[in-house]
């Protein structure tokens, strides 16, 4: 099935533009991810441990919209339904530094997730509380996964 | 342009429900006038207050908001004066909203809906000019009552209001 503007399925109506790419974060916290590593412990305290991949993994990212309008908090829950929740992985628009990058004015490899082979699903459902007419605070959670 | 003194200020207590007329007077459902000076008042002071909400956002230099809910207060200070007039009465009447018996009739709460409990005015009028003034359905949020050698006995009495005022001239 292709998804379409003009589609009047609700979960086929999709945004041109994803929000992560349009919207400023009021705060963003994220990890770096980690590598599968497995440790084995000897009853003498040595340890040995055993690296399963090259790669990171589990990169998270959270990030928060305070107080935006209505319409750009039902962007993202727009968005999470094209993704069919934590199905799809996404880019991040790894490419410009405006968006859930703003602000950030380090390596890009620093806070994006394709520069390390790796792709941002939803890690649960976006949250939206409503503070005001028309105003609403969204709570994104992300993590990023290996590509395939 | 004129100036307005502590002459020129009152402090008008009215019914829960009493309306404003065109010209700001408080009148019942049958067109009656409700409203009754309060005596004795030393001083009265209305805030009004908007509070903001945050949309600063990373990459920011400089804080941005957006208004949020808007609320506004009162208090006064009224000296303990117990005589009444037709037309008038005094702290006592405010006072017994406070710590009267909270039933549904008169002093106490309507119901629960109505959380305010009279209507108060607050008046600055000189001469025969229209008078300025603000309306709006208040509760008591805290009073105190001060007694002192060598003072006259006073009241000090905060307000909420609730909801938008009712009806404003400035």
């Amino acid at each position: 099935m292709t998804a379409s503007p003009l589609s009047t399925d609700i979960y086929d109506q999709v945004n041109p533009e994803s929000p992560f790419d349009v919207y400023r974060p009021t705060t963003r916290q994220f990890t770096s991810g980690s590598f599968p590593v497995k440790t084995f412990q000897a009853q003498n305290g040595a340890e040995i441990r055993i690296l399963y991949g090259n790669q990171l993994t589990g990169k998270k990212l959270n990030l928060t919209y305070a107080n935006v309008t209505d319409a750009v908090a039902y962007h993202f829950i727009q968005h999470y339904v094209e993704m069919r929740g934590s199905y799809k992985t996404f880019t991040m628009g790894d490419v410009n530094d405006d968006g859930y990058r703003s602000g950030w004015k380090g390596p890009r490899e620093g806070i994006g997730a394709e520069r390390w082979r790796m792709r941002y699903r939803y890690a649960e459902e976006p949250q939206v509380q409503s503070t005001y007419i028309n105003r609403s605070t969204v709570s994104i959670s992300l993590i990023a996964v290996p590509i395939p | 342009m004129s100036f307005f003194t502590g002459s020129d200020g009152q402090l008008i207590l009215a019914p829960r429900n009493a309306v404003p007329d065109s010209n700001g007077i408080l009148k019942d459902a049958n067109g009656n006038t409700v409203e009754r000076l309060i005596a004795k008042v030393k001083s009265w002071t209305f805030t009004s207050s908007t509070a903001t909400l945050d949309v600063t956002s990373l990459g920011d230099t400089d804080r941005t908001f957006r208004e949020g809910i808007r609320s506004a207060s009162g208090n006064a200070e009224i000296f303990y004066y117990t005589n009444t007039t037709a037309s008038g009465t005094n702290v006592t009447e405010l006072i017994e909203f406070q710590l009267g018996e909270r039933t549904d009739t008169e002093a106490g709460f309507a119901s629960d809906d109505e959380p305010e409990k009279f209507t108060l005015k607050f008046l600055m009028a000189r001469g025969t000019q229209n008078p300025y003034y603000l309306i709006g359905r208040c509760a008591i949020t805290s009073m105190s009552i001060q007694m002192a050698v060598g003072e006259i006995a006073s009241a000090s009495i905060a307000f909420d209001i609730n909801g938008a005022l009712v009806k404003y001239r400035i």
